[in-house]
């Protein structure tokens, strides 16, 4: 019985496409991997930035400045007080974030991401001086995960709704 | 039995069947990344956004305790209009260089270091005489196009 299978040039055209296309597919699929580490660290930066943002504008919005009290830019530690959380204190020490109330020390960030900045600027917090307080608030972080790192630099400021010459 | 296999044409038309759902997939997980950034400069904008709105509450506020008219915002200001802010202003700003400059401490200002992509401005309308409405928009080039982000504020004259 005669046999129709591939003859030689046949198999060998079509092996050829095929590693061509595997080529290209394959390369494209290391890429979209990349991308995708990628896009899933900048997630984790924004969550950690977005939740610390929110927190702290939230908080400081309707609480008296405590310290510092003179126009000062850049500073590290931001001392405030809270109508029902007392005082707080906000601070950066090492590449985490601290939040102080009391005894009690809270770390806002996870450990996917590292702070490399996280500080203030305050004006308008002294008494008398015929200006509202208002607060910069600025924070740069990085993703722990080296492999296609992600950091942001945020900047918001905050005029302080207690009315206060 | 007779059992012809595949012909190449066959062959040839699964790889290119099998090619399109491959790119298919590609482009929609570069779609993804591209979400991913225009996110993070949302983030950003909204950041810069909520700074400017704040800015200009902070300067009605001021009014008050220096007695200046209400709409005065810290200076000679026309009845409405385009101007800018940054943190530290202390009065509209009616002419500025937009894109807001970043300098190596990482401060958002007109100031000072290499322009970032993202500019502001903050257009000052007088609704009555005891309202302003105050719109922010912060706007950046995203693929050929400009993306934005708005905020707005209604300011009262309380006093």
């Amino acid at each position: 019985m005669k046999q129709y299978g591939f003859t030689l040039v046949e198999v060998l055209v079509s092996m050829m496409i095929f590693s061509v296309i595997m080529l290209v597919s394959v390369s494209s699929f290391v890429y979209a991997l990349d991308l995708q580490r990628r896009a899933f660290n900048l997630q984790q930066a924004e969550e950690n930035a977005n939740f610390i943002l929110e927190s702290i504008t939230k908080e400081l919005r309707v609480s008296a400045i405590t310290s510092p009290l003179a126009d000062s830019c850049p500073v590290a530690t931001l001392v405030i007080q809270h109508p029902d959380h007392g005082e707080v204190e906000y601070s950066l020490v090492g590449t985490d974030i601290h939040r102080k109330v009391g005894e009690t020390d809270t770390i806002m960030n996870s450990n996917t991401v590292k702070f490399s900045r996280f500080d203030f600027c305050v004006a308008g917090a002294t008494t008398k001086d015929s200006r509202q307080p208002r607060v910069m608030i600025r924070l740069s972080l990085t993703t722990t995960n080296t492999n296609r790192q992600a950091s942001v630099d945020l900047q918001t400021t905050l005029s302080l709704r207690e009315l206060s010459n | 039995m007779k059992n012809p296999g595949f012909t190449l044409v066959e062959t040839l038309v699964s790889l290119f069947v099998l090619s399109i759902a491959i790119t298919a997939t590609f482009a929609i997980i570069t779609f993804n990344l591209n979400s991913a950034n225009f996110i993070k400069n949302s983030f950003i904008a909204s950041g810069l956004a909520q700074e400017g709105a704040e800015v200009v509450r902070n300067l009605r506020d001021t009014d008050w305790f220096k007695g200046n008219p209400f709409g005065s915002l810290g200076g000679p200001l026309a009845a409405g209009g385009t101007y800018c802010v940054q943190w530290d202003s202390e009065q509209l700003i009616s002419s500025c260089s937009n894109p807001l400059k970043k300098d190596a401490g990482g401060l958002y200002t007109y100031d000072s270091g290499q322009n970032t992509i993202f500019s502001r401005t903050v257009t000052v309308t007088s609704v009555s005489a005891a309202e302003l409405k105050i719109t922010v928009d912060v706007s950046w080039p995203d693929h050929g196009g400009t993306k934005q982000v708005s905020a707005e504020e209604h300011l009262f004259d309380w006093y």
